[in-house]
């Protein structure tokens, strides 16, 4: 469904010292230096995949997602999406895509939405019936009722939010690039919106990719994660691929019977915390088994716990390997 | 593609009658053909009753049609644009299977629908003021007018639209639609009927789009042209087009490789 | 001082952001450069037949026209950059922000930006006010009594733009209110004897826009009746009076916006 070969995006982007000083220098003699948002990334998705991208800010995720959806032009490589290539624009492409960036708006700000709604209809020429069973299925789940005819102004942003997707998705696109969907929304808000992606996956077969900084939107959506710094790709594969490569350890969490002290503990693994009777070991992924085992004889243990790190410490981890690397 | 038009005007029609102060305001802003009108005919009247052959009640019919086709040509799409490019909400117009100029072409033109009315009633008003006021004389001069001063509208339409493709290569294409507007005041006929102005400047004119976005429409309006005249009027309003249409398909051609979609 | 040490900080600020873009430098000169050549077109055109209207003659009125291009920059410069931000405080709430500083606010909210941009319409509009003055004549006491009269002027301007701009506290979009002031100083190019009797008593009571432009200008080719100096005067004082007042009275309706 998308393929990328060596997608590479180049900036110009003017530098300047700090004050009028540098101001003025930079008023008479700009100084400018190339820079490789996207460098050279590949990767290929099958259709109706959820892949989920990561990466700090700046990595190029946001602009590899401008350069799939048509909106900028790759300085260098071939991407092709739903057979398409997408700098040309063809009506057909735009009508099998969508792209969703925050709180971008698609909807006219003092009208109702559903005025927007029938501007979209009509651009991308949706008949009537389809357009009536989709904003069924979509009033349905995603509890739009009543919130159509208010003007968009005086939603809340959740509500808004859900306006915004249902706009995006109005003409059923196979492709969907999800660039930050649930930023700025309350808890509940985001466990709705990634309850409909997967959902709307699911029903329309559709290909997902998924950029977020809440790792829960892509833990709880994606089996497949590419992780990109600085513009290319460290890590393309499933999640549990993800752990094994970028954390060879396991976290074992201890509640003990009784105090023990810190000296009594240290000889069975790297201890992390203790407090009252909870410990937790960082320990290594292929000991696991054999010192969890010598715990359990040997401590008064209560209860066991062997767990992954967090996952927002393993990416941590392999952005500093690629910086030891490079 | 008619029915996405009728969607965009039903859409902007709701838009812009919730406008409808800011319009007036903004009618009213661009008010400077009526204060020169009042400036002209005091000059008349203290000059006897004319001034270079035009009488109070000639120059009230030249200014308020001035005015009233300015009016009908206001495109403000350079300065949206750059906002749209600044803020990074033209990528929501470009991933959609329209091109941006039509969505923006639908707005102005939607836009007209609710000006005109307004500016209906503020030359209604001019008229009953100035004593003798002719605005039109036959009913033809209204009929060419009305084509006339849609070509006018699509000439400028289309060097705003220009300009506003500008801000591709550009931080901000505001200052270069501000110049152009400062060049239009100047040169389109705003100050003075042109007649006052200098001859080389006048000959020089015949060759810049100004003068047929607002002095010539304005002559067609108020009968000062034959026949022959008002067709090469019409003639030379379809070159500017072609000639701007062409510029048009050239920028955004280039402009897109070079679109950065900033702003994330 | 800590008011003239705040302000210089304030626009050193200024001018570097400006500086980052200078393709609007150069277009902006360009820009005004044009402006004043249509204006005065539009005054030679008006004089074409070589007659004084209204008892100006040309040079007089390039007086008025130099005294309007120095205020168009001036407000350009000092006061819109400012004022316009005021609407934008209210509505995104960062006026909180102004408010809790231990500044004078009305001080704060009107000096703290400038656009050097305009920096060359005001050197512009003095320039030919001295060329004009050197055709008509003038003397040293009338140049002391114009230079009071613009001080006078700035008062009014002042006072009328900050206190459009200080509407924003009701209305949201205040931008488009003083646009319309905009088009109406455009009128303030030409002496206002130009104008036909009624519209000239709009633009001397209603919209002071005689006493920005027409008064120091006839202060400056000794044309002026005493008269003028004292409605200028009290016309300044008073607006300033108001405009505080009208602060601290627009200060009450502000609701800090929640989101």
């Amino acid at each position: 469904m998308i393929e990328v070969q060596n997608l590479e995006k180049h900036y110009l982007v003017a530098e300047k010292e700090a004050g009028i000083k540098g101001s003025l220098q930079s008023f008479f003699k700009r100084q400018t230096k190339t820079v490789k948002a996207v460098d050279g990334v590949s990767f290929q998705i099958a259709s109706g995949e959820m892949v989920g991208f990561l990466g700090a800010n700046g990595a190029g995720k946001t602009t590899t997602l401008k350069m799939l959806s048509g909106l900028l032009h790759p300085s260098a490589g071939v991407a092709r999406v739903a057979g398409f290539v997408p700098f040309e624009r063809r009506s057909s492409f735009l009508k099998s895509i969508t792209l969703i960036m925050g709180q971008k708006q698609q909807l006219m700000w003092d009208l109702p939405a559903l005025d927007s709604f029938l501007v979209n209809q009509a651009i991308y020429e949706i008949s009537d019936s389809d357009y009536q069973a989709t904003m069924r299925e979509f009033t349905e789940l995603l509890e739009l009722e009543g919130v159509l005819k208010k003007q968009v102004r005086k939603l809340s942003l959740g509500e808004r939010m859900k306006c915004e997707l249902a706009a995006a998705l109005l003409h059923r696109p196979k492709v969907l690039f999800l660039d930050e969907p649930t930023i700025g929304l309350d808890v509940n808000m985001q466990v709705k919106i990634r309850e409909f992606i997967r959902e709307y996956n699911q029903r329309f077969n559709a290909t997902v990719i998924l950029t977020s900084h809440y790792m829960a939107d892509v833990t709880a959506l994606c089996k497949r994660i590419i992780v990109v710094d600085k513009g290319k790709i460290i890590f393309d594969g499933d999640f549990s691929g993800l752990l094994e490569t970028a954390s060879p350890i396991k976290i074992i969490g201890l509640q003990l019977e009784r105090q023990l002290s810190a000296t009594d503990l240290q000889s069975y693994g790297t201890l992390s915390s203790l407090e009252g009777l909870n410990a937790t070991f960082r320990v290594a992924r292929s000991e696991v088994s054999q010192r969890s085992a010598k715990m359990l004889s040997e401590l008064p243990i209560a209860d066991i716990t062997i767990e992954d790190p967090p996952i927002e410490e393993i990416i941590g981890q392999l952005f500093s390997r690629a910086e030891v690397r490079a | 593609m008619i029915r996405k038009a009728k969607a965009l005007f039903t859409a902007w029609l709701s838009h812009m009658t919730i406008y409808r102060a800011e319009i007036i305001i903004w009618m009213l802003a661009g008010m400077l053909p009526l204060i020169m009108m009042t400036v002209w005919i005091g000059k008349a009247q203290a000059e006897g009753g004319s001034t270079g052959g035009f009488s109070s009640s000639q120059f009230a019919a030249y200014f308020l049609a001035a005015w009233m086709s300015g009016q009908m040509t206001v495109a403000w799409v350079a300065w949206d644009m750059s906002f749209a490019v600044r803020q990074g909400t033209f990528s929501v117009k470009l991933l959609r299977p329209i091109n941006p100029f039509w969505e923006y072409f639908m707005q102005h033109v939607t836009e007209r629908f609710v000006r005109y009315p307004f500016v209906f009633l503020v030359v209604v008003v001019g008229v009953l003021l100035v004593p003798g006021t002719v605005l039109v004389k036959q009913l033809e001069h209204v009929v060419v007018y009305f084509f006339a001063i849609i070509l006018a509208f699509i000439i400028r339409f289309l060097i705003a639209y220009c300009i506003g493709l500008a801000c591709f290569w550009l931080e901000n294409a505001t200052a270069l639609d501000e110049l152009y507007f400062v060049l239009s005041i100047m040169l389109a006929g705003t100050f003075a009927p042109l007649e006052f102005y200098p001859a080389w400047l006048r000959g020089l004119l015949e060759y810049l789009p100004f003068p047929y976005i607002i002095y010539y429409p304005a002559q067609i309006l108020t009968g000062q042209l034959d026949w022959t005249q008002m067709a090469r009027v019409l003639a030379v309003q379809l070159l500017w087009v072609g000639v701007f249409f062409v510029v048009y398909q050239i920028m955004w051609r280039l402009g897109r490789k070079q679109y950065g979609a900033v702003g994330a | 001082m800590k008011f003239t040490r705040l302000i210089s900080i304030f626009m050193g600020a200024s001018l570097s952001l400006q500086l980052e873009y200078r393709a609007n430098f150069v277009v902006n000169l360009v820009e005004t450069a044009l402006r004043l050549l249509g204006s005065i077109l539009a005054l030679s055109i008006l004089f074409g037949d070589g007659k004084a209207i209204a008892g100006w003659s040309f040079p007089e009125a390039m007086v008025v026209l130099g005294v309007f291009t120095f205020f168009d920059g001036l407000m350009g410069m000092l006061l819109f950059p400012n004022l316009s931000k005021i609407a934008e405080g209210v509505r995104t709430g960062t006026m909180d922000f102004v408010l809790l500083k231990p500044i004078d606010a009305q001080f704060l909210v009107s000096f703290r930006n400038i656009d050097v941009l305009k920096l060359p319409d005001v050197l512009l509009g003095v320039g030919i006010i001295i060329w004009a003055l050197n055709q008509t004549g003038t003397s040293f006491f009338q140049i002391i009594l114009g230079i009071g009269l613009l001080l006078l002027a700035y008062g009014i301007v002042y006072s009328i733009i900050f206190m459009l701009s200080t509407t924003a506290f009701w209305f949201v979009r205040v931008e488009n209110v003083t646009e319309l002031f905009w088009g109406v100083y455009r009128a303030g190019q030409f002496p206002i004897q130009v104008f036909p009797g009624w519209v000239r008593t709009v633009f001397t009571f209603v919209i002071p826009i005689a006493f920005i432009t027409t008064v120091p200008a006839q202060a400056f080719t000794g044309q002026l009746e005493n008269s003028s100096i004292v409605w200028a005067l009290g016309l300044s004082v008073g607006l300033i009076a108001l405009s505080r007042w009208f602060w601290r009275f627009a200060l009450r309706s502000y609701t800090s916006a929640s989101s």
